[in-house]
């Protein structure tokens, strides 16, 4: 498929054997794992679940993205397990230009209704990567 | 009113294998500063109970106190735990909008009363009509403001979502922790209805 050029920067298509990074907040954590809220479509008016593709980034730099990072924990969503899940539609949509954001070719969304279902389905498919001591 | 009398076996439901008597009357629970966090727990028979929520906005998190004892042995129905758990819960309705720097809003003091009167009349109503205990659930929070009611137990895994719209409907999923055996709907919270909670104890 073509790739749509959208700044310096090429739209590109996301294998199913990729990763992707999301930050979970420390209020999201449960003795450490992520509670079934950590999952939703965030930035509301996006309407996707905001994650970075590991193409182009690294948990630490995923981390290093948050407004206070020492808040925030990092799981990988593989993506082909996303995709598994009713109605996630993974779509490589980068950052560039957008004011008062910083440039981010690695930034994906998850888009699809983030529903009981879902949620419980994305608990069983994370794996932890940058773990934050003492949550509760 | 608290009066608390012990029911005589023989008068116990069939259905309902308590393993003690329960008292029964109208009942309150209070929060530590003496404020009534629910009142008519009326547990006069096992058809007509209700629980009612009076003072709401007086409620704060750190006035819960679990160790509250209410005149029944809420031991037997489960009422302790959901307290306990509702308590260690209540720390969220002190999150102010954008807690997450996402854009999440903060959670209102009525969806969580809300979740968890759910919780009391589903304890209640399931022990009294066919005298199982409901499993302990986890409070937590949900997305935009809504709350989690997440369930784990060894052959089940169930999460209601309570929405901040009273009017709208709770939408649940749940299965066997592995994708099988999945039961999934719309709950309408001021309708009893305990079949979850059978197949959660199936």
């Amino acid at each position: 498929m073509a790739n749509i050029v959208d700044g310096p920067w090429p739209r590109e298509d996301i294998p199913d054997l990729h990763h992707l990074y999301m930050r979970v907040h420390k209020l999201d954590l449960d003795a450490g794992i992520p509670a079934p809220g950590a999952f939703r479509n965030r930035p509301k008016k996006t309407g996707g679940m905001s994650t970075d593709w590991s193409k182009y980034a690294t948990p630490e730099k995923t981390q290093a993205r948050a407004r206070i990072p020492q808040d925030n924990a990092v799981i990988a969503l593989n993506v082909g397990q996303v995709r598994s899940i009713q109605g996630q539609i993974v779509k490589h949509s980068l950052i560039f230009n957008y004011p008062s954001i910083p440039n981010n070719q690695a930034h994906t969304d998850v888009f699809g209704p983030k529903n009981a279902e879902t949620r419980l389905k994305y608990l069983r498919i994370y794996r932890m990567v940058v773990n934050l001591p003492n949550t509760r | 009113m608290s009066t608390t009398l012990a029911r005589p076996a023989s008068s116990k439901p069939k259905d309902c294998q308590l393993p003690i008597s329960y008292g029964y009357g109208s009942h309150a629970i209070k929060t530590r500063s003496g404020a009534e966090l629910f009142t008519d727990v009326d547990l006069g028979t096992r058809d007509d109970y209700s629980v009612e929520v009076e003072g709401i906005s007086s409620i704060t998190s750190a006035t819960i106190d679990p160790s509250v004892s209410p005149t029944f042995p809420n031991r037997v129905l489960g009422i302790a735990d959901i307290i306990k758990e509702s308590a260690a819960s209540a720390g969220m309705l002190s999150l102010e909008d954008n807690w997450d720097g996402e854009g999440s809003p903060a959670y209102s003091v009525g969806t969580f009363i809300r979740a968890t009167l759910y919780l009391l009349q589903s304890a209640i109503g399931f022990r009294l009509t066919y005298g199982m205990a409901m499993p302990n659930p986890k409070i937590r929070k949900g997305p935009e403001g809504s709350i989690d009611l997440h369930w784990r137990t060894l052959t089940r895994e169930l999460l209601i979502n309570i929405p901040t719209d009273s009017g709208e409907l709770a939408d649940y999923y749940g299965d066997d922790g592995a994708d099988g055996n999945p039961v999934r709907g719309s709950l309408d919270l001021n309708t009893p209805d305990y079949r979850l909670m059978l197949w959660l104890t199936s």
